[in-house]
């Protein structure tokens, strides 16, 4: 009851301060250098309307990403500008760092700017980024560079319709990690066109760096530790309400899941224990919340049909789908199998884009108790050998008062045959 | 003359209470049989039951078979101190333990 209230005002708390529940304090780095600088600006007011904790800094005089050991900010942005590097500050190895600690991270480059600090973090993700000086071209879409919404798998995003992209940064993933994934892909009669390496004559032998629906313009990557990297190749798409989607999810305002909730019973008489029989009838049940940044609250996620439920020694013995009972209840029964020990409820939901959930709970199936094994005359079989059992003893019964009753033996036998 | 016509002379030929042992041990094969068939069909599944009543039919009939063997007059001189009355209470006092015996197992 106590802990509900705590809940309760701790929920209304947040509701005013916070967009996003896994922390606020975000810092944008801007490298007034370059022409995509008031990107980062205006980047930085919308999120600061949204109730984030925006420290907007330049890139000469930025604070580092750790003070005294600690993270000292939840959420990076980096517009980056002429300047070849971004300071010892803001390294590859530092980018990482902070990644490996839980922070996100939102790299913005476009043709232009792109430092190697950046392309080698990428690189760490998955996600190979074109030399400096890089851009995609398409000479059938007019400049246009379509979204492709066949890319996703859930609807992180909402937002489909074609944006127009000019001095988009180019990129591919290269394949080496399995939580890199494309945000945007080049439509596939686009290629990057590097216009550093073009002196005027040869540049048709020039292999591009990459071409057609491989390339990617913006591309996303989620660490198991629930941290967030984008890339978004162009200020562009960066500005539009696309990469404010983009954004959103790197800083954990969409996509954000979480389990709580979690429960185990008796499917028959709804109690829970640490302890159960084998072949006892079981259910579980666990809440899915979804973050809704726009009421700064956590909702049911509805209508999930991929929640599966591993109840596991060594092996899993079971692997569930489970079903929604009510809004975001997502539950399941079944029959805890013939085979006692150590069992693990597991749930481990792991979906490109939205927050990886992980719950073991851990039970033990005794075995029958001496007393609880089926008695013999329950057991239709067995009538057939208690039937004979009985009729043994009733012709026992029978048999010696008529052995009795009958003339004692005197004679030898045969005798009178003989 | 083979086995089973000397069974059958044998019978024919034994006064009444031999008779009707014989009638008892003829019944505990049938039983016996007709219990090993459907264990043989249905499977072994309350199988200390199939052990139980199958053992049963067996234990019954081999302490007929020694209750036959020792009333018989022409045995007389084998079992010299073992008389028809005291072979009887054998048999009663074996039979008594081997049902309840067979009564718990079975469960």
């Amino acid at each position: 009851m106590r802990l509900s209230i705590l809940g309760a005002t701790l929920a209304v708390l947040s509701r005013v301060v916070t967009a996003a529940p896994l922390g606020e304090r975000t810092l944008v780095v801007v490298d007034s250098t370059g022409d995509i600088a008031e990107v980062g600006e205006s980047i930085s007011e919308s999120f600061k309307s949204r109730g984030h904790e925006v420290t907007v800094s330049q890139l000469k005089s930025a604070p580092p990403l750790h003070s005294f050991g600690e993270r000292a900010f939840d959420n990076v942005l980096i517009v980056p500008g002429k300047t070849k590097g971004l300071g010892h500050n803001f390294g590859a190895k530092q980018i990482l760092d902070f990644f490996n600690e839980g922070g996100n991270i939102v790299a913005l480059t476009s043709g232009d700017f792109s430092p190697a600090a950046l392309r080698d973090a990428a690189a760490q993700f998955g996600i190979s980024l074109g030399p400096k000086g890089t851009v995609f071209v398409d000479h059938f879409g007019s400049g246009k560079i379509g979204v492709d919404e066949s890319s996703f798998r859930d609807s992180i995003l909402t937002f489909t319709g074609p944006v127009s992209v000019n001095n988009s940064g180019a990129g591919l993933l290269t394949g080496t990690s399995k939580y890199a994934f494309p945000f945007v892909r080049a439509p596939v009669t686009a290629y990057a066109y590097n216009r550093l390496l073009d002196d005027g004559e040869d540049s048709g032998q020039i292999a591009p760096f990459v071409a057609g629906s491989r390339g990617v313009l913006a591309a996303g990557s989620q660490g198991r530790n629930g941290a967030r990297f984008a890339w978004i190749g162009s200020s562009d798409l960066a500005t539009s309400s696309y990469g404010d989607e983009i954004l959103q999810w790197a800083f954990q305002e969409r996509g954000v899941l979480r389990i709580r909730d979690v429960k185990h019973e008796l499917a028959e008489t709804g109690e829970s224990s640490l302890l159960y029989r084998i072949n006892d009838k079981l259910k579980f049940c666990a809440q899915i919340e979804e973050w809704d940044s726009e009421k700064s609250e956590w909702a049911p996620r509805q209508g999930a049909t991929d929640i599966q439920l591993e109840f596991k020694m060594l092996d899993p013995y079971y692997r569930l789908t489970l079903k929604e009972q009510s809004p975001g209840q997502y539950c399941t029964e079944f029959q805890a199998p013939d085979q006692y020990g150590m069992f693990t409820f597991l749930i481990d939901y792991q979906r490109l884009g939205k927050t990886f959930l992980h719950s073991a709970n851990v039970v033990t199936l005794r075995p029958n108790a001496n007393d609880e094994w089926a008695r013999s005359w329950t057991i239709t079989n067995s009538w057939v050998y208690l039937s004979g059992l009985t009729t043994i003893v009733f012709a026992f019964l029978i048999f010696v008062p008529m052995y009795l009753a009958l003339p004692p033996i005197t004679k030898p036998v045969g005798k009178a045959e003989k | 003359m083979d086995v089973f016509t000397s069974l059958v002379n044998a019978h024919k030929n034994a006064p009444p209470r031999m008779k009707l042992i014989d009638i008892f041990m003829v019944f505990l094969v049938l039983s016996g049989v007709v219990q090993f068939i459907f264990c043989l069909l249905v499977g072994n599944f309350p199988f200390n039951a199939f052990l139980g009543g199958f053992s049963a039919t067996v234990g019954q009939f081999v302490l007929l078979a020694a209750l036959r063997t020792q009333v018989n007059p022409e045995n007389k001189e084998e079992f010299r101190k073992v008389s028809p009355e005291r072979a009887f209470c054998d048999f009663v006092f074996g039979s008594l333990v081997l049902h309840f015996i067979v009564y718990h197992f079975i469960n």
